[in-house]
């Protein structure tokens, strides 16, 4: 039986901003328990909830970047729940009247082939608190309650765990391009749940199953696959899936059904009568659009056509912008594409993971890096020779030109000087010398390396080895 | 409304009830649900409701950061851990 | 405004101003916390018009340091770490909180007598209520233990109690004042209000308040302070017609005759009268409390001794915590509505229920609209009775519902409205009510000076002598 298998997902991002959604509380990860929390996100009496613009403006950016019809007004809502991390015990959401509406994306599965993935919609609310749960307590830190959070539902247009792994990875490198969040499913701003429905192939959707705590894109493929493994052979043997809520479990890679029967929720959404609708005019969307970036897969395949490199090569530029960005100036300040992709994407990351760096953080500069690549380009120093140029600027924080001409590192490339050098060796060496034009090839690494010792190793090899050959040939 | 609504009603609100207590609750909110549908009389389907006092919108304050005294805050808890929240939770 | 802004200029002053005020107390029991004389030293700006005077406020409106009840067992022992807005503004302006007044319970009630924290009765008769929610304030206002109180109107919690002690209470535009700092009931509903014997201190004390407040985003700047997004209301000239409503209004005898003398009193001042109808108006009260209790049943989500508050004592797990706390915490009108509210949003339920209310909502809005075409100002009676007495005798639950049909409208069309003193009857103040388009606040005050020269405020027996002129 040829199952086809519908897989959706909830993505929750949490916005980069300096304050909350509706206080003025610092909006931060990491900071002692309850110290970036006021009456407001706390729920206390008589306070009212004040929207941050720049949440708002993210909120459209991102549906922007996603192709979303933009509602006409976006009106909040109070989802009415009870949870001891529920400030409220409602939270300010949007449901009828979202920032955006339906919206695509499309991604990149490999191969050339790109797949375009429905969204159903966007909304802004707002974050709950964390309880951590101790023997006989639970314990409640509210820092969080209030961070502002951007959903995004897709449509059931995934169609495996891999394909789910793919489009996350995706869509976190996309929204980082935005600047809208760290989109970071281990520190929680990023966060993802699932839902996945089997059915024979052509008969639609199945009875889907929802699936949370999924900490990484690695975790939402697994479990997606085993839960359509699962699934299958629950309608194998003819039985029904059950529409329930399932828990992934990391430690024994399985999912399973929630010990507690969740009620079905009522959430009893109404509009929230504290926040005037937004409705975004032509002038504010002027402002959200000068935000906008180039996105990830249209550069990619921008920089294809450009500069003719391979996909392992773009993937890894285009992996975070601040690459793209780095490796565009220095394309610009004359390093050659090919050279400069790959310098970026071996030594240069070598030495950033060493000395935990980012690039923008690291001497480096697109200009230090041009220079650097064109030094090797133009054989003015060997490939092992700017290594270690690379390594001196790590440390010195210097141009690379200075550094070679400091150490006069400078591969000595003049014809007369070089000249001399092999007759000198000819003159010490003549029974090696001797040996070669008899016929034992292996005894040329012995004159190359007496040359490079006479020349303290700054030899240009290529000409030297021209040299080297003219003078065996001619002395026959 | 029969009692078993009421008791929906009232675990929602996450408000538990003595005997008596749902008793006269229960013929109370039935009073005024009876005394609601008089807003049957009235045809108003042709309007939009009305879910904000004033077609104001586009309200927004700048992503600035205000003060706050979090401790005072944490001086009003009913019981804390340090720096934290607590409630019973005997699992 | 007499001796008012010197009453608590100095310590002894102060002292002897607690004692008066305590005085008072004896009888009618306005207050749930009164400061201490050292606290009462007036800040702010000494040479305004609100200089040095001693004010109270609704329990149910935040003061930095003081309690805030709500007159609730669940806010009992809870102190508010910030001021409203609004209070904020008065104390800037040299006014001086003196203490909390008792109200219905989070402001659900006509009575006062709904506080779970104790009763207040009506300085003109004790055996009877002040009226609600706001009935401490009026109380406190109307035995001269302050020249003005702050309330809070939802439903007709100004205007009602106002009515019953004998004094001014206003209603503003909904959004005039900012509500940071007001415990929610109906967010969509309420604001901030003013009660006092003196129709230009009720109007000082407003436009002290109001303005708009980045806190509270509902806010919204009145025209006549520059405020841009709406058109300023012409005032009313000699010759505005004034709209009545007329007809079989239900009204008790003593409270038909004053309003009956009211509208002879209109056209003797010079007002040309019609008689307008407000079909609408009786589909007010069940809109209102769809309304109100669906916004008041998750406004009240957040009491649940988890933060701050009651918390039972004795139970195991969070859902036990806060299921007893709220049981123990709250009150049998207060239970009544969060189930209410709950109920009319549930799935299923909202499409009859709430969302039908919020339609006739808008219906009421087009039915003053329309009257507001042919008059400037509209004038109806407060409450169908004078105050009743309490427990057995007065108004049930339900009844008390049924009554708030005049007051309602105006929270439901975010109008303003004044409740002004006429005669008494039978020993006991009646009231008019007049209600201007949006913004027409000082259409308001202008009827309620014309209506001065003819019904002066009365006095209770045993009224305070605090801040009086000499005559």
């Amino acid at each position: 039986m040829d199952y086809q298998i519908f897989i959706g997902l909830e993505i929750h991002i949490q916005l980069l901003t300096k304050t909350k959604i509706f206080c003025g509380c610092p909006n931060r990860f990491g900071d002692e328990p309850n110290t970036n929390v006021c009456p407001v996100c706390l729920g206390y009496p008589g306070v009212l909830p004040s929207l941050n613009e720049e949440a708002v403006k993210k909120s459209y950016l991102v549906a922007r970047a996603l192709n979303c019809r933009l509602s006409e007004k976006a009106v909040f809502e109070r989802k009415n729940y009870f949870y001891p991390d529920m400030p409220k015990n409602y939270q300010i959401t949007q449901y009828a009247s979202p920032c955006g509406l339906g919206g695509t994306m499309d991604i990149d599965l490999g191969d050339g082939n790109i797949k375009t993935i429905r969204f159903h919609d966007v909304h802004l609310e707002e974050d709950a608190g964390k309880m951590i749960h101790t023997p006989y307590q639970s314990r409640l830190d509210y820092n969080r309650a209030g961070t502002p959070l951007l959903e995004i539902v897709t449509e059931p247009d995934l169609e495996s765990g891999e394909e789910a792994e793919l489009f996350l990875q995706q869509f976190q490198r996309m929204v980082r391009y935005l600047g809208v969040t760290d989109a970071n499913m281990e520190e929680g701003s990023m966060r993802c749940d699932a839902n996945i429905s089997l059915n024979e192939r052509g008969k639609g959707l199945g009875r889907k199953v929802e699936i949370k705590n999924l900490n990484s894109s690695r975790f939402v493929k697994k479990a997606l696959e085993y839960e359509a493994k699962r699934q299958a052979k629950v309608l194998k043997s003819g039985g029904t899936v059950e529409q329930e809520t399932r828990l992934w479990d990391e430690g024994q890679n399985r999912s399973a059904g929630m010990r507690s029967k969740e009620n079905a929720h009522d959430y009893r959404y109404f509009p929230e009568p504290d926040l005037p609708p937004f409705a975004p005019g032509p002038e504010f969307l002027a402002g959200v659009d000068d935000l906008m970036v180039e996105l990830p897969l249209n550069r990619k395949q921008r920089l294809r056509e450009a500069h003719g490199l391979n996909d392992q090569q773009l993937d890894f530029i285009i992996a975070e912008k601040t690459t793209a960005d780095f490796f565009e100036a220095a394309v610009q300040a004359g390093a050659p594409a090919q050279a400069a992709a790959s310098w970026l994407g071996s030594d240069i990351q070598k030495l950033l993971n060493r000395d935990g760096l980012t690039l923008d953080e690291s001497p480096l500069t697109p200009g230090r890096m041009a220079e650097l690549v064109n030094l090797v380009e133009k054989d003015r120093i060997s490939n092992k020779m700017g290594k270690e140029v690379l390594e001196i600027l790590f440390q010195e924080d210097k141009d690379p030109e200075a550094i070679v001409k400091e150490r006069g590192m400078e591969q000595v490339a003049d014809q007369g000087e070089l000249t001399a050098v092999v007759e000198q060796v000819f003159t010490a060496h003549p029974q090696v010398v001797e040996a070669v034009r008899a016929g034992e090839q292996r005894q040329i690494g012995f004159l190359m390396g007496q040359i490079m010792k006479a020349t303290g190793g700054s030899a240009n090899p290529k000409i030297a080895q021209k040299i080297l050959q003219e003078k065996l040939e001619a002395g026959r | 409304m029969d009692k078993s609504e009421l008791k929906t009603t009232a675990a929602l609100a996450r408000l538990s009830l003595g005997e008596g207590e749902a008793q006269k609750l229960t013929e109370m909110v039935d009073q005024m649900l009876s005394y609601f549908t008089k807003m049957r009389e009235i045809d108003v389907d042709h309007l939009a409701p009305t879910t904000h006092a004033f077609q104001d919108e586009n309200v927004v304050r700048p992503d600035e950061p205000g003060r706050n005294s979090p401790d005072e805050l944490l001086d009003r808890a009913p019981e804390r851990d340090e720096r934290f929240f607590t409630i019973p939770n005997v699992l | 405004m007499g001796k008012w802004n010197q009453v608590l200029t100095d310590p002894a002053g102060r002292r002897q101003y607690l004692k008066e005020v305590a005085a008072g107390e004896e009888k009618i029991h306005a207050f749930l916390s009164l400061r201490e004389a050292e606290a009462l030293a007036p800040a702010g700006d000494p040479r305004g018009s609100l200089g040095g005077m001693p004010f109270g406020v609704k329990d149910n409106i935040a003061v930095a340091g003081l309690p805030l009840t709500c007159g609730s067992k669940i806010l009992e022992q809870f102190t508010s770490p910030f001021s409203a807005t609004a209070v904020e503004k008065l104390i800037a302006a040299g006014a001086v909180p003196v203490g909390k007044t008792n109200l219905d319970e989070f402001g659900m009630g006509s009575s006062t007598d709904d506080s779970a924290l104790g009763q207040t009765s009506n300085p003109w008769d004790l055996t009877r209520v002040v009226g609600g929610s706001s009935g401490g304030s009026a109380a406190a206002v109307a035995l001269g233990q302050v020249p003005f109180a702050l309330g809070s109107d939802t439903g007709g919690s100004v205007r009602q109690p106002a009515a019953f002690c004998g004094v001014y209470g206003l209603k503003p535009t909904y959004g005039t004042v900012s509500r940071y700092g007001l415990v929610a009931y109906a967010s969509s509903l309420e604001v901030i209000g003013v009660l006092a014997r003196d129709v230009d201190l009720l109007e000082e004390v407003y436009k002290t308040m109001r303005g708009m407040d980045p806190r509270d985003n509902t806010s919204l700047a009145h025209p006549e302070d520059g405020g841009s997004a709406h058109p300023r209301v012409a005032d009313l000239e000699d010759g505005s017609p004034v709209g009545v409503l007329r007809g079989d209004l239900g009204l008790t005898p003593p409270v038909q005759a004053a309003y009956d003398e009211a509208v002879e009193t209109l056209k003797n001042l010079g007002y040309p009268v019609e008689e307008v109808e407000l079909p609408t108006l009786e589909y007010g009260v069940p809109a209102y409390y769809t309304i109100a209790t669906a916004e008041a049943s998750a406004n009240l989500a957040r009491y649940t001794g988890i933060r701050y508050g009651l918390r039972a004592p004795g139970t195991e797990d969070p859902d036990s915590l806060v299921q007893e706390s709220r049981h123990q915490g709250f009150g049998p009108e207060v239970k009544l509505r969060i189930l209410l509210g709950t109920y009319v949003l549930r799935s299923g339920f909202q499409d009859q229920y709430y969302i039908r209310a919020q339609r006739i909502r808008t219906a009421i809005r087009n039915d003053f609209a329309r009257v507001f075409q042919t008059t400037r100002a509209v004038m109806m009676p407060v409450f169908p009775t004078q105050a009743f007495p309490h427990g057995e005798g007065g108004l049930d639950p339900f009844q008390q519902k049924l009554a708030d049909r005049f007051t309602g409208a105006a929270n439901l069309a975010a109008l303003p409205a004044l409740s002004v003193p006429t005669a008494l009857k039978e020993g006991l103040p009646t009231a008019v009510q007049f209600m201007a388009p949006a913004f027409g606040e000082n259409r308001l005050f202008s009827l309620a000076r014309r209506f001065r020269e003819v019904y002066p405020v009365p006095s209770p027996p045993g009224a305070l002598d605090i801040g009086r002129e000499a005559n």
